[in-house]
């Protein structure tokens, strides 16, 4: 029988506000069949989603509203995050890990947390609804198989 | 962030007792981390075993750390969680650090590789 349960976390964006929720979202995500590394790269991906909208939506200026709903299934995980600052129109703007290792002075220090999220969960998607900016990651639970 | 340190003949070795390496925290990483590493020691070992979670910027971090030890020796990683593990594989950057399961093990390849060195 399908189950879906919903949570909502709403909170100042604030980077040093990130760890207890992401934390807390992990936990509500432990319920699943998930081992340790599938929940360190759920919590991953949220991280990286927020880090983004304080950063590039609300350029690092706290005092701003960010909202996450975490609805959790049988066969999906989805995490929506909420966020009324600027649009991202290159969000999801295809990025590569393409380096060489051994020009250790070329390997970028930034530029990461969109290749992990699109690497770690199965749909990433962002759109602008009535000027509320919403990234959606989706995982689902059927198969786990990819990175 | 509180970081442990211990010198093994010519070699340091740093244990940060954080929990988590990120967007919060990166930049003073960086700065404690570079301010333990005498500019002299040339084989450093990042010994990660309290570290439980990095994101997208905590490796940058850490790139930028082993940019500025390997300009002047070698930086060797221990310790790993298997989590985080999993971030150094899918970012490619386990085929640019050098680790080792454990202390001991990091210790001896870097004494080996220090005195293949001289």
């Amino acid at each position: 029988m399908e189950t879906n349960e919903s949570f909502t976390f709403t909170f100042e964006s604030r980077v040093d506000h990130i760890p207890a929720v992401s934390s807390a979202v992990k936990d509500l995500c432990a319920s699943t069949h998930l081992d340790q590394v599938e929940l360190y790269k759920l919590e991953l991906c949220l991280v990286e989603a927020l880090n983004n909208v304080i950063i590039h939506s609300y350029k690092n200026q706290p005092g701003n509203k960010i909202e996450v709903n975490i609805q959790l299934s049988n066969t999906f995980i989805l995490f929506k995050v909420f966020d009324t600052g600027s649009s991202r129109s290159n969000f999801l703007q295809h990025t590569s890990m393409e380096f060489d290792p051994k020009d250790i002075s070329a390997i970028p220090e930034s530029g990461r947390g969109l290749y992990i999220m699109q690497e770690c969960m199965d749909e990433v998607s962002f759109e602008v609804k009535e000027g509320i900016n919403v990234i959606s990651l989706r995982k689902n639970l059927i198969h786990t198989s990819k990175a | 962030m509180e970081m442990e340190t211990k010198k093994v003949e010519d070699l340091l070795v740093i244990t940060p007792h954080a929990k988590r390496i990120d967007t919060l925290v990166a930049e003073e990483f960086i700065t404690k981390f570079l301010s333990h590493c005498a500019p002299e020691a040339r084989g450093v070992i990042l010994n990660l075993s309290k570290v439980e979670f990095i994101d997208s910027r905590g490796i940058g971090a850490l790139i930028s750390i082993f940019k500025k030890v390997e300009g002047r020796g070698s930086l060797f990683f221990c310790n790993v969680r298997g989590p985080v593990t999993s971030l150094l594989h899918l970012t490619r950057m386990d085929k640019v650090f050098t680790i080792y399961d454990n202390e001991q093990e990091a210790i001896q390849q870097l004494i080996s590789k220090e005195k293949a060195y001289k």
